[in-house]
């Protein structure tokens, strides 16, 4: 196997098994990641985006599971790995942060407690080192009045400081990724903005690789190099951000940029929704999952689903239009 | 969106405390809002912004007297609503006809053992508005229709929903009655991304068509500014700057909007990465010992001496703009 990626996703199907039926949160979704490059997942509630990187990390929960396709990380495949060598990689490898600080800190113990925890767990080291690095962590990571934090329970700071110490906590044992589910949703906007800052600063002094997992678009726009759009269980457009945002090629990514209001408008314009509801993945449709709610709606694409279609450098889209046009003669506007 | 002059609701010096004492020697107040005045004008919509724990959502709902002010006067179209300085304050009952209120979660605000329908109809029962049977039957049809949902779901539980259909049927309750005021409470932050969009475009239609006044209340300053004529932004139960939309991310004075419309993402990578942001320190202080001066010092990048002492007057600074700071 060539060691070019850290991840590499290939097909990974996830699907959860409740007594209603097979519900596949994951259909087929691809994707790699290089050292040092910070991925967004972006899509709304019940995508899949979470579903996907709880499945990286092992911790999909019964009635969940992987039913196809394979992570492999750093060389070597995830999905083999039994419980004790899964312990080993979470944490060492991979770490992840949480949405809500609060459910994620044991209540009961110290941030400093809790912080060495991880340290005693994966490295054969002495309690002052830990100890130590526990320290430099938090420092790094913006806590100031770092011995009186170390002995302070999770209740004792507020939002955004918690999530402070979930990202020290999640890099405390240098992993080569680190996956974020959500990490600012739950915070103001003015806390937000110090952990973009914080992340963004982190980014330029280790160079950890980050899937950046969010439903804020803003957000993609700002931290990460690249992103994947999810509807429905599959990756509907990838790329770099620039091209993303510049060119979005499929109509579901165009619907999201055009439904929200922005905070750098010169005047008033009326949003163009998306009309209907999320699809519901007990029936999902047989085509294109997003085919019930798009504009651009054809025959075809309640039949089939599309594959996907390249359009652009590192650019691809899984959309009808983009396929057909690319038949046409490669343009790959199509408005 | 049109504009009459007339002033519809007017609030003077409103101030609201939450007793949160643990003995009876030692009396501990939370100050959710402190000393707020401002106008609505028939026809518009004035929007709030905030951080969480600013008093947003404690402003709205003691304007429509859900809780009990502590101090202040409220005038709705002429009447008093309420007025600390009179003994008996008035009844509301008639008043609820005219003032409406949607709120933000809309699977905690309906009743799951009652049917849309009846949901629908419980203003309408209340203050009596349906004639007959058929009426009453007709009238949620007709709301049912009103909000995107279909006449058959009248029969359904709020469960079958999901929350944007939900939200809509929260939006149909608050119409029933043909209210003039609408106070909305964080209507789409519960929602998801493409489902808000449509609620606002909603939201929007149903002001054209019925002349509606909106106190619309959310803590994302962009959906604020899209849907709002002005915006009060607040900090700490007071209100720092109250300006018209568009004036306000133009011209913003007060150095807490300034940090408000920077620390918001931009869907625009080119653009994000060239901007500067300016980036608040620390964390907002307790509502129970707010401090002293201007509630904002602790945290201000240009705070001085007098900041912390006295607090600012909330003036107009520029024509139609109002904010409370000592160094603009």
């Amino acid at each position: 196997m060539e060691k070019t990626n850290l991840i590499e996703v290939k097909d990974l199907r996830v699907s959860f098994f409740t007594p209603a039926g097979e519900v596949k949160a994951v259909n087929g979704i691809s994707y790699d990641l290089d050292y040092g490059e910070v991925m967004g997942i972006v899509g709304e509630s019940g995508s899949g985006k979470s579903v996907e990187a709880y499945s990286i990390i092992g911790l999909l929960q019964s009635p969940g599971r992987v039913v196809g396709g394979s992570i492999v990380v750093d060389g070597e495949d995830v999905l083999s790995y039994d419980e004790k060598r899964m312990r080993e990689f979470r944490g060492n490898t991979v770490s992840m942060i949480f949405q809500n600080p609060m459910t994620c800190l044991n209540p009961v113990y110290t941030i400093g407690n809790q912080l060495m925890e991880a340290v005693l767990c994966h490295e054969n080291v002495p309690k002052e080192e830990a100890r130590k690095r526990a320290m430099e962590m938090l420092t790094l990571v913006g806590i100031n009045n770092v011995e009186k934090r170390m002995r302070q329970y999770p209740h004792e700071l507020s939002g955004g400081m918690r999530q402070r110490v979930m990202i020290a906590m999640g890099m405390i044992c240098n992993p080569k990724l680190l996956i974020a589910d959500e990490p600012t949703t739950a915070l103001d906007v003015t806390i937000q903005a110090q952990i973009l800052e914080l992340m963004k600063d982190l980014k330029e002094k280790i160079k950890m690789s980050c899937i950046f997992i969010t439903h804020n678009l803003g957000v993609v726009a700002e931290i990460c190099d690249k992103v994947s759009v999810m509807y429905g269980g599959r990756i509907v457009e990838q790329g770099l951000v620039d091209d993303v945002f510049e060119n979005p090629a499929h109509p579901y990514t165009r619907g999201l940029l055009r439904s929200m209001p922005r905070v750098d408008a010169e005047s008033y314009e009326r949003l163009i929704p998306i009309e209907g509801t999320p699809v519901d993945l007990l029936n999902a449709p047989k085509g294109c999952p997003f085919a019930p709610r798009c504009e651009n709606c054809m025959k075809i694409c309640l039949r089939e689903m599309p594959e996907y279609t390249t359009v652009g450098e590192k650019h691809r889209s899984a959309c009808w239009l983009n396929s057909m046009n690319k038949v046409e003669g490669g343009k790959t506007d199509n408005e | 969106m049109s504009k009459e002059e007339k002033t519809l609701l007017t609030i003077e010096h409103l101030v609201k405390y939450f007793d949160v004492s643990q003995s009876i020697l030692h009396k501990e107040y939370v100050h959710a809002v402190e000393d707020v005045s401002f106008e609505i004008k028939k026809g518009e919509t004035l929007g709030l912004v905030g951080e969480s724990g600013c008093g947003k959502t404690t402003l709205g709902r003691t304007i429509l007297r859900l809780y009990e002010p502590t101090s202040g006067k409220i005038t709705y179209d002429g009447g008093i609503l309420y007025d600390k300085s009179r003994g008996r304050q008035p009844d509301m009952f008639d008043f609820r006809k005219k003032m409406q209120m949607i709120f933000q979660d809309p699977s905690a605000s309906l009743d799951p053992r009652m049917t849309v329908g009846d949901i629908i109809a419980e203003p309408l029962d209340v203050h009596k508005l349906c004639a007959s049977r058929k009426d009453r039957t007709d009238r949620i049809h007709e709301l049912i229709e009103r909000v995107g949902l279909t006449q058959e779901q009248a029969n359904r539980y709020p469960h079958e929903f999901s929350g944007g259909q939900q939200q809509r049927i929260g939006i149909a309750r608050a119409l029933a009655v043909r209210p003039e005021f609408i106070v909305c409470d964080e209507p789409i932050s519960a929602l998801d991304v493409s489902i808000q969009s449509q609620i606002v475009n909603m939201l929007e239609d149903m002001q054209e068509e019925m002349g509606l006044t909106y106190l619309f209340i959310a803590h994302d300053i962009s959906v604020v500014r899209h849907i709002s004529n002005r915006i009060g932004v607040m900090y700490l139960g007071s209100m720092v700057e109250l300006a018209e939309s568009f004036e306000l991310n133009r011209n913003p004075i007060h150095p807490y909007t300034k940090t408000l419309l920077s620390a918001v993402p931009i869907p625009d990578p080119k653009k994000s990465r060239q901007r500067q942001r300016i980036v608040l320190q620390g964390d907002i202080p307790s509502p129970v010992n707010p401090p002293s001066g201007c509630r904002f010092h602790t945290r201000c990048p240009y705070a001085k001496e007098q900041c912390k002492m006295e607090v600012p007057k909330f003036r107009e600074v520029e024509p139609g703009h109002f904010a409370a700071c000592h160094i603009i």
